[in-house]
């Protein structure tokens, strides 16, 4: 077995042959960006074990994530705090990453999940759960999911042969959004108050009814999802990304990318839903900003991933303790930041004459 | 055109009358009809007049306004997918109500028509300004996302303050669907003011609005103060959906449905479309409540929800097969 790492213009390329023959190409700037923000990532998530309602020292979170720790420290910091930090963290990661999909496929900075609708289309279907059958995570999980694929299905439909960079796309999933929107309104409205003040919360993308218990499947499966999804799918859409023709002459089939793409990105989609509420504007920011941090160029997966992450759990610690006595939902801080973030994007859209 | 006009005026009374006979509850047309020649039990009487009748009135007077402003947003920026609640103006008066609700003003109509006509005037202004930074026009394309992100921004706020404050969210929540049911005449004499203001002043634009459908530099050689009919134009937008939204809480789409249906009756023409958005509109509104008071038994749907199942295929539809250039 033989291994070699051979540095080649901003990459590090890594050849190995042996039982198992190894190749690949690391861009080295895409590297160092994934582990600055993680390292930051795993500093935010830190200080959302210390604070709360009783503040620890750092000696003391860490003594309790090692087990060792009185059991009043251990029930607030890992029983309650540890859930909704680390649900902050791959929550964030698996949004980053359906973005990243959607945005590809679309060729369009604009399509990510929240605007073409799919995001839309898991709430309804998970508030309809709600509201009609049951509260257990794999009920709700299975109306998101359902939801997101019916509205993901009609979307692509009723777009076909869109072209103009998909801006079809777009104004379709506006308009299905609009009506799944409603329909959440009146579920909300005919609910007793004490049912539409859950469903509200649900419907604003809350991660405090996290535990273990509740959304361990999801950060499994959605972790499950996630990798698979960058092993099989991130080089096949940097190859569709050159165009359909060199795509399939190189041997990876476009329409079974793209399908496989869209069902990744609403299994990761339904998955952050059916646990938190639709949580909006990660998946349309955090690829974005991802790819301009790493200076590169392409789907960019892993960028978008990390920076997910760190914007979540930021954006939780802050939704949590911005002000003081009161808790909001994350999504709400999601909507009210990442609107901004739609208003800048168009701004400078705008100035390039895209639109 | 007298025909079609003649027409409109049949529907739309004909939209009024099935209106006071039907209901969630079913009272016999012998009954209703002996209300209306003056008589009738008691019972009937308070179901009449003091339930279906000023909601009825609501319907008809927000309808027209919701209409008319549909047709001069569209008019004005000369983008067939404009519309107050896809641009984000529904969205700003909702939050002005939000803040309004929080700071501890009164819930009746009268309190929250200054908040919602700021809030209304805002979005308009800023949908406006963001549309039209950087190079080239303002598209339909573009115009549709700064409302989509202008609303998820103010809707972000506003779900902010209602889960701030749990009274705000019962007393918010309700209103926040959109509907006619339960106004009273006070509410609807509260914004009818703001109402005929600017309805007057949309019939007043009708031949400025005509003049810039050719272009800014043609309307300017024809005459037209294109800086004053841009002034008066977001005013009578913002008086109209403001107070209608005051009363009847966001009603999206209407605007945005009411003047497709006049361009296919009459055409191009504004001079035409805007007035007979007026009638349009509340014909569309009423029937839509109509249906709303009955389609699921003994609950009522508020008519905001019908009009976002009816205008978003409408919405759809126009940007398909190209009726619409998105370029």
């Amino acid at each position: 077995m033989t291994g070699l790492i051979t540095p080649e213009r901003g990459s590090l390329v890594l050849r190995s042959s042996g039982r198992v023959p190894v190749s690949g190409r690391f861009h080295v700037r895409t590297v160092l960006v994934c582990a600055a923000l993680l390292l930051a990532t795993a500093a935010v998530t830190f200080a959302a074990l210390l604070l709360g309602a009783v503040v620890h020292t750092p000696a003391e979170v860490v003594r309790a994530l090692a087990g060792d720790a009185p059991p009043s420290v251990e029930l607030f910091v890992v029983q309650w705090r540890l859930p909704r930090a680390l649900a902050a963290v791959v929550f964030g990661a698996l949004l980053g990453v359906a973005g990243a999909l959607f945005q590809s496929i679309t060729r369009n900075p604009l399509g990510s999940p929240d605007i073409i609708g799919f995001t839309a289309g898991s709430s309804a279907g998970g508030v309809a759960v709600l509201a009609f059958v049951g509260s257990s995570y794999l009920l709700v999980a299975a109306g998101a999911l359902t939801g997101g694929l019916v509205v993901a299905a009609i979307v692509l439909l009723l777009s076909r042969g869109g072209g103009v960079a998909g801006f079809r796309l777009v104004i379709v999933g506006i308009g299905l959004s609009a009506m799944l929107t409603s329909l959440e309104t009146w579920v909300v409205l005919t609910a007793d108050i004490e049912q539409a003040q859950i469903a509200a919360l649900w419907g604003a993308g809350s991660l405090n009814a996290v535990s273990f218990g509740y959304t361990g499947p999801a950060m499994v499966i959605g972790l499950v999802a996630l990798i698979v999804t960058g092993v099989l799918l991130d080089r096949r859409l940097t190859l569709l990304e050159l165009g359909e023709d060199v795509s399939a002459s190189l041997g990876s089939d476009p329409g079974r990318t793209r399908l496989a793409a869209v069902l990744a990105g609403v299994v990761l989609v339904a998955v952050v839903t059916a646990a938190a509420g639709p949580i909006s504007f990660v998946a349309l920011a955090a690829p974005h900003v991802g790819r301009r941090l790493a200076g590169a160029t392409g789907v960019c997966l892993a960028p978008a991933a990390c920076t997910g992450a760190l914007m979540l759990a930021s954006a939780d610690l802050a939704a949590q303790h911005a002000i003081p006595g009161h808790s909001f939902p994350v999504g709400v801080a999601t909507v009210a930041v990442g609107g901004l973030y739609l208003v800048t994007l168009l701004i400078r859209e705008n100035r390039k004459g895209a639109l | 055109m007298p025909l079609v006009l003649s027409g409109l005026v049949l529907a739309l009374t004909v939209a009024a009358a099935v209106s006071l006979f039907v209901g969630t509850e079913s009272t016999g047309a012998a009954r209703v009809l002996a209300v209306l020649t003056g008589g009738g039990d008691a019972e009937a009487r308070a179901l009449v007049l003091e339930y279906r009748l000023p909601r009825t009135l609501v319907a008809v007077a927000v309808g027209a306004s919701l209409g008319a402003a549909g047709a001069l947003i569209q008019a004005y920026t000369r983008n067939p997918l404009a519309d107050p609640g896809i641009l984000g103006v529904n969205a700003g008066a909702t939050l002005g109500v939000a803040l309004a609700l929080v700071a501890g003003m009164a819930s009746t109509v009268g309190a929250l028509v200054w908040p919602a006509l700021a809030g209304a005037c805002f979005a308009t202004i800023a949908v406006l300004l963001l549309a039209s930074t950087g190079r080239g026009p303002a598209t339909p394309v573009r115009m549709t996302l700064s409302g989509v992100a202008l609303t998820a921004v103010f809707a972000g706020i506003t779900t902010a303050i209602r889960l701030f404050d749990p009274a705000t969210f019962e007393r918010h929540r309700s209103w926040v669907a959109g509907s006619v049911a339960g106004r009273s005449l006070d509410d609807l004499a509260t914004v009818a003011p703001f109402l005929a203001v600017g309805l007057l002043l949309s019939v007043l634009l009708v031949r400025p609005l005509n003049a810039i459908a050719l272009g800014e530099d043609m309307a300017s050689s024809l005459g037209v103060d294109t800086a004053r009919t841009r002034l008066l134009t977001i005013g009578a937008v913002t008086v109209l959906v403001g107070a209608s939204t005051a009363v009847a809480g966001p009603i999206g789409f209407l605007g945005l449905m009411a003047p497709h249906v006049c361009r296919l009756l009459v055409g191009n023409d504004h001079t035409r479309i805007i007035p007979m958005s007026m009638l349009v509109a509340p014909v569309v509104l009423l029937t839509a409540d109509i249906v709303a008071r009955v389609i699921v038994p003994l609950r009522e749907v508020p008519v905001g929800i019908m009009t976002a199942f009816l205008g978003a295929p409408v919405l759809i539809w126009l940007i398909s097969d190209r009726k619409v250039n998105t370029q």
